[in-house]
C-alpha cells in the first residue's frame, strides 16, 4: 500500500516547473466542498437561532436558543425519533434476514450464480421514486393485484395504507413503508455479504462437505468470519441511510396518514417547506447531524479494527 | 462396494439439496422482481385492461408512450440527462485531480481532509438542503440548471473521490516516478499515463455517479423548477393527480429505469467497489 510508507515524491524527485503543487489539485474539490456542504452546514448552525416567516423574502428574527428549547420539549419532535427508531429496528432486521437467507443458499457455487445476485440488484439500483409509486399500484387496497390475491387465497384485504394495526404490532401504513424500504435495500445488504462469502476459499468449503459438517458448524466456523466484516459495512450504511429515508415514503405516503409515516427526513421537510419554519427544522436537523456524526465515529472505529485484522 | 454406494448415495444427496436450492433461490428472484416486471407489463397495457389480467398484456399498446410525450415527459427526461452529466464531469474532473493528488502525494491533512469527504456521504441531505436552498434561492441559482449540476458535483465529490482513488492506488507508483524523471509534468502523467490505465475505473465511477444523479429526489424537488425538472419530480407530480393514467405513470418509468437495468449489468465487476466507495476492493 502506497499509505504505509511515506513515499510520495520528495524533494530531491521533484522536477521544479513540471510538477504541480498537490494542493492545487485538491483545491477546486475543496472550494466546491466549502461552497455546498462546509458553509452550508456552518451557516445552518445560525439559521437554526432564528425565526423565519412565512414570507422568505422578509428578515428573520433573531430568538436564541428558542428553537432547541421547543424542540427538545415537544412531544412531536420525540414522536418522530420513535417511529423512525421503530422504522429503523424493523427495516434492518428484515432486510438482514431476508440477505442471510439469499446468501446460504447461494452459498453452494453453482453456474449462474453471479447472474443472480445482479439480477437481485436491479430494485436496488432502479430510483426509490420509481419502486416506491409501482407499490402504489401494486399495494391499492381495492383495485391493485396484491389485494386481489390476497382476498382470492385468504379472503382478507388489508388496508395498505391506513393507521389499522398489522399482525407486526405496527400501523399498516408504515409496515408498507418498511417492506417497500426493504424491497429496496435487501439487495445491497445481500451483495455485500455475497462479496465477503465468495472470498471464502474454495477448498475450505470442500473440506467442510467433504467432512459433513453439520450446517451451523459449518455457519459458524466457515461462513461467519468471512461475511462479518461485510456484516459491519453493511449495517453502517443501513443505519445511517435509514435515518435519511425520504424518497420512498414521501412518494407512499408522504408522512401520512396523519403523522403515521412522518420519519425524521419527512418531518424535517414538513417543517421546513410546508410550515416554512426554517429555523426549527435546521435545529432537528442538527440534531439528527450529532446522531450521524457520534454513530458514524462509534461504527467507523469498529468497522477499522474489524477489517483491519482481516487484512492482516 | 458398500463404499461406493455410500458415496453415490452422498453424491445425489448433495447434487438434489443442489438443484432443490437453485429452485428456491431462483423462485424468490422471481417474486423479487415482480414488481419491476409489473412496470413494463402496465407501460404497454390499454387503458380499459389496467385493473384486470394483472401479470399478462393481451393486447400490447404503445399508447402509454404516447400519452406520456403529450405530457411532457421527454422533457423531463431530457432535463435528467443534461443534470446527469453535468453533475457527473464536474465531479469527474475535480475528483479525478484531487484523487491523484491524495493518491501520489503526503499532503497535509490529507487523512482529515479524507475523512471529512467520506462523512458528506453519511450526513442526511436534508440537513443540507435548507441552507443550500435559502442560499440558492439568495444567489438566484434556485430553478436553474447550474444550481442543481453544482448541488450534484457536490453529493457525487465523495463517491468519485474515493473510488477513483482507489483506482489510482493500485497502480505503482514508480510508474509516475519514471515518468517526471523523463521529464514529464504532472498533468503529462495524469491525463496521459494514468488516465488511460484507470479509463475502466473511472468510467465505472462515472456510472455510479450518473446512478445517483439519475435516482436522487430529495434536491430535485426544492432545486429545480417547471422547465427544469427532471424525471423523478415529474413522476412525484403525477401523483397528486387525480384519476391519472397509470399507464403513463409505468410507461415514464420504463424509459426511467431501463438504462440503469442496462448499466448494471456492465457494473457486475465493480459493483463492490461502487457500493463501499472503494474502501473494499477484490
Amino acid at each position: 500500500m502506497l499509505q504505509d510508507k511515506p513515499r510520495g515524491f520528495n524533494k530531491t524527485t521533484r522536477v521544479r516547473k513540471k510538477e504541480i503543487n498537490p494542493w492545487f489539485m485538491i483545491l477546486p474539490a475543496f472550494l466546491l466542498l466549502l461552497f455546498l456542504n462546509i458553509f452550508p452546514l456552518i451557516w445552518s448552525l445560525g439559521i437554526s437561532f432564528y425565526k423565519f416567516s412565512i414570507i422568505i423574502k422578509e428578515v428573520p428574527r433573531y430568538v436564541g436558543g428558542l428553537n432547541y428549547i421547543n424542540i427538545l420539549t415537544s412531544p412531536e419532535t420525540w414522536d418522530r425519533f420513535f417511529r423512525t427508531g421503530i422504522y429503523v429496528v424493523y427495516s434492518i432486521v428484515l432486510q438482514f434476514g431476508l440477505s442471510l437467507l439469499v446468501v446460504l443458499l447461494l452459498f453452494d457455487a453453482f453456474r449462474g450464480r453471479r447472474v443472480i445476485i445482479t439480477l437481485f440488484m436491479i430494485p436496488f439500483m432502479i430510483a426509490p421514486v420509481a419502486s416506491a409509486l409501482i407499490f402504489r399500484y401494486l399495494l391499492d387496497e381495492n383495485l391493485g393485484p396484491v389485494n386481489f390475491i390476497l382476498n382470492s387465497l385468504i379472503g382478507y384485504k388489508p388496508l395498505w395504507f391506513s393507521t389499522d394495526m398489522s399482525p407486526l404490532g405496527i400501523p399498516y401504513a408504515l409496515l408498507t413503508v418498511i417492506l417497500v424500504e426493504t424491497w429496496i435495500w435487501t439487495p445491497f445488504i445481500t451483495f455485500l455479504l455475497f462479496a465477503g462469502m465468495s472470498a471464502i476459499p474454495q477448498d475450505l468449503v470442500e473440506q467442510s462437505r467433504v467432512d459433513g459438517l453439520k450446517f451451523r458448524y459449518k455457519f459458524r466456523y466457515v461462513i461467519l468470519p468471512y461475511i462479518k466484516p461485510m456484516i459491519a459495512i453493511a449495517l453502517i450504511f443501513r443505519f445511517m441511510d435509514s435515518l435519511k429515508t425520504f424518497d420512498s415514503v414521501y412518494i407512499l405516503t408522504a408522512g401520512g396518514p396523519g403523522s403515521t409515516t412522518e420519519l425524521i427526513s419527512v418531518y424535517i421537510y414538513r417543517v421546513a417547506f410546508e410550515r416554512w419554519d426554517l429555523g426549527s427544522a435546521t435545529a432537528i436537523s442538527y440534531l439528527v447531524l450529532v446522531i450521524v456524526i457520534f454513530m458514524t465515529n462509534v461504527f467507523m472505529r469498529y468497522i477499522v479494527r474489524v477489517s483491519g485484522g482481516e487484512r492482516s | 462396494m458398500k463404499g461406493v454406494n455410500i458415496y453415490r448415495k452422498t453424491l445425489l444427496k448433495y447434487r438434489v439439496k443442489k438443484y432443490l436450492k437453485f429452485t428456491l433461490i431462483t423462485l424468490i428472484l422471481v417474486v423479487y422482481l415482480i414488481p419491476v416486471y409489473e412496470m413494463f407489463v402496465l407501460a404497454f397495457k390499454s387503458r380499459t385492461e389496467m385493473y384486470s389480467n394483472y401479470f399478462i398484456i393481451t393486447q400490447p399498446t404503445l399508447d402509454n408512450f404516447k400519452e406520456a410525450y403529450e405530457h411532457g415527459a421527454y422533457g423531463a427526461i431530457i432535463n435528467s440527462i443534461i443534470i446527469t452529466a453535468g453533475g457527473v464531469s464536474i465531479s469527474l474532473i475535480l475528483a479525478l485531480l484531487a484523487s491523484y493528488a491524495f493518491s501520489r502525494y503526503p499532503v497535509k491533512g490529507k487523512n482529515l481532509l479524507m475523512f471529512y469527504i467520506l462523512s458528506t456521504r453519511m450526513m442526511p441531505p436534508i440537513a443540507l438542503i435548507i441552507p443550500i436552498y435559502i442560499m440558492f434561492f439568495n444567489l438566484g441559482l434556485k430553478g436553474t440548471y447550474g444550481g442543481l449540476i453544482l448541488a450534484y458535483a457536490m453529493m457525487t465529490l465523495p463517491l468519485s473521490v474515493w473510488m477513483i482513488k482507489s483506482f489510482i492506488d493500485d497502480i505503482p507508483i514508480d510508474i509516475d516516478q519514471a515518468a517526471l524523471l523523463d521529464g514529464h509534468s504532472t498533468t503529462y502523467i495524469l491525463f496521459k499515463i494514468i488516465f488511460p490505465m484507470i479509463a475502466p475505473g473511472i468510467a465505472a465511477s462515472a456510472a455510479f455517479a450518473a446512478i445517483t444523479v439519475w435516482n436522487e429526489f430529495l434536491f430535485a424537488l426544492l432545486l429545480s423548477s417547471i422547465e427544469t425538472k427532471p424525471t423523478s419530480v415529474l413522476l412525484s407530480s403525477i401523483r397528486g393527480e387525480r384519476g391519472f393514467n397509470w399507464g403513463r405513470v409505468a410507461a415514464i418509468e420504463v424509459i426511467y429505469i431501463l438504462p440503469i437495468i442496462v448499466l448494471i449489468f456492465w457494473l457486475q465487476k465493480y459493483m463492490l467497489r461502487g457500493l463501499t466507495f472503494g474502501t473494499v476492493r477484490k
